[in-house]
């Protein structure tokens, strides 16, 4: 099973997602990373049918993914974001926030599954009894987990899911997603800024500025020959932008543009044998 | 005033004492000793519930009216203590929090926001506030055509940077920034960073932080905190195996996860004994007491198991 996004348009007042094209195969962890204000979320929205793309087109399996019933979807493709509590009824024990899911695919879910399901999110039971506002911020987002993998899906999308959490919870989940992956091989679309998680955990990486892709790829072959922006993301401090904006959306900040870069947006060229980068100049 | 003095040289020295902070039920500080000397950072690590933005606000004197805090602050040699005065509060410590947004008055200019707060707090004219601003937000390279803007027109990591212009403009002794870049990317972040690094010289920095890469690359000193405790106070070199378990999160590609056991508890659910004891991996009969603070070489140190 794959997921491919193909020429994906998405226009908003002040920002516009441009020719977003990647694939993802079903047991993989691919890396999304970008400054604040990039896309990340926005592709996260589009992937989870949650805003759909102007134009261009989204396949699972070839299959058109914008023709598939709601309920249909969700067991193929699911989400955890960065705010847990906001996902979870805060008025609803977690033993029926667990149940949720299933009943809304009209099944009901015996004792046993709902211990698998915690078992595998090392959650105690005693969990079952508690309301949201009772319980850690590392709880809540297994919890969220435990629900988007209720459904068995093939896809999970985690928009930034570590990073409203302590450091040591972090590593739980970042643990917790490299075992779901391997274990359960759903593929993992991972979203975050911290480009040290991103890295340790994606075989694949993109990294997106303005809406447009800078360069994807294998992650150890962006580690080894990173475009200048990603090394701004990986080391650089942020400082005023050094020139006015070009075709390029890196040009007003890179330290190696030229007036090709002002004048001309660069292709996404091959610079590897699975690296893409959108570069003049290497 | 007082000074300490050790071998001649003139010790500038910030000193909590026996801090404790509690609400009407459930203590949140408990027994808090650390020092911090001008000109170096001191970080404040731990988990959530640890205290550490609790600290911070007590250090600024904004502590919530339902909290009563009893110990011992010095300044310099001279108790300061309770820090809750105005000539406390922005001029003599200033705080940067995690949200530039609440920081200004949204329907405030950026430039005259910074300006207003001189006014109040000095007798100034207004050309020697505009002149005082300007030169803050160049130091913080706020870029000039945004400095008449409004915050909802600015980025998290600009506003930021004039929050730290607005409460340094004020130019307070002690500067505590309680999580400042967590909203912020990378890049950012580094920027912040590295505002306080050009700035800590003339001041004692209190950086409160949860991103243990960055704190271990801005501290001069580390405060550990767990359950409302003093866990740590070292330089680099941590032992307490709660301090082991903080810097053992930063992933490193090639080596195996470690994930730790357990969450930090909530201040009003704290285990009897060291706090630390359920998630330890020394843990012994010894832990179901409180261990008391102890020097080993440059590290203090609340452990009874570290040999």
């Amino acid at each position: 099973m794959f997921l491919e996004m193909k020429g994906i348009t998405k226009s908003f007042k002040k920002f516009k997602i441009k020719d977003l094209s990647f694939k993802m195969e079903k047991g993989e962890i691919v890396g999304l990373v970008g400054i604040s204000g990039s896309g990340k979320t926005t592709i996260a929205s589009m992937l989870l049918k949650l805003i759909l793309p102007d134009s261009g087109s989204y396949l699972i399996n070839g299959r058109n993914a914008l023709s598939i019933k709601r309920k249909d979807f969700s067991r193929i493709v699911q989400g955890i974001f960065q705010n847990p509590a906001r996902a979870l009824n805060p008025r609803k024990k977690v033993s029926f926030l667990l149940k949720e899911p299933y009943l809304a695919h009209g099944k009901s879910p015996d004792d046993l599954e709902i211990k698998r399901l915690l078992e595998s999110l090392s959650l105690p039971k005693e969990v079952l009894n508690e309301t949201p506002n009772n319980l850690s911020g590392g709880q809540l987002q297994r919890i969220a987990i435990a629900r988007a993998l209720s459904l068995r899906p093939s896809f999970l999308i985690a928009d930034e899911p570590t990073s409203a959490l302590d450091p040591t919870v972090q590593i739980q989940i970042i643990d917790l997603i490299l075992k779901l992956n391997r274990k359960e091989k759903i593929g993992i679309f991972f979203i975050s800024h911290d480009l040290n998680q991103v890295f340790y955990l994606s075989e694949k990486v993109i990294v997106i500025s303005e809406g447009i892709i800078m360069e994807m790829g294998d992650a150890d072959e962006i580690m080894k020959n990173p475009h200048p922006y990603t090394m701004y993301l990986m080391k650089g401090k942020f400082s005023e932008a050094n020139r006015e904006k070009g075709k390029c959306p890196f040009y007003s900040i890179c330290p190696l543009a030229k007036e090709i870069c002002r004048d001309s947006m660069p292709e996404l060229k091959k610079t590897g044998e699975n690296h893409l980068t959108r570069c003049h100049l290497l | 005033m007082e000074v300490l003095v050790k071998s001649n040289k003139i010790l500038h020295v910030l000193e909590v004492k026996n801090l404790w902070v509690e609400t009407s039920k459930f203590p949140i500080l408990r027994d808090i000793n650390f020092k911090s000397y001008k000109g170096k950072i001191k970080v404040i690590i731990g988990e959530s519930g640890a205290g550490k933005s609790t600290l911070g606000f007590f250090l600024a004197g904004i502590l919530k009216n339902e909290l009563k805090a009893r110990g011992k602050v010095l300044l310099d040699g001279m108790e300061v203590f309770p820090p809750l005065s105005k000539e406390w509060k922005g001029k003599k410590a200033g705080i940067i929090f995690q949200d530039p947004y609440s920081f200004f008055d949204p329907r405030e200019r950026i430039f005259n926001s910074i300006k207003e707060g001189l006014l109040y707090h000095f007798h100034l004219k207004e050309k020697e506030a505009e002149e005082i601003t300007e030169s803050w937000l160049t130091r913080v390279k706020f870029p000039e055509k945004y400095r008449r803007n409004f915050p909802h027109q600015l980025s998290g990591g600009m506003l930021q940077r004039a929050s730290i212009a607005s409460v340094l403009s004020l130019n307070p002794e002690i500067v505590i920034a309680d999580e400042p870049t967590s909203a912020l990317d990378p890049p950012l972040r580094r920027g912040i960073t590295e505002i306080f690094r050009e700035v800590a010289r003339e001041r004692y920095i209190i950086y409160i932080t949860h991103f243990i890469d960055e704190a271990l690359e801005i501290g001069d000193d580390f405060l550990v905190l767990y359950g409302g405790m003093v866990m740590e106070e070292t330089d680099i070199n941590f032992i307490h195996p709660y301090s082991k378990l903080l810097t053992s999160s930063i992933l490193k590609k090639g080596e195996p996860i470690k994930p730790s056991v357990g969450y930090s508890p909530h201040p009003s659910n704290l285990p009897p004994g060291c706090p630390f004891m359920e998630r330890c991996e020394l843990k012994s009969k010894e832990c179901k007491k409180i261990p008391p603070l102890t020097r080993h070489g440059k590290t203090i140190l609340r452990c009874w198991n570290v040999p």
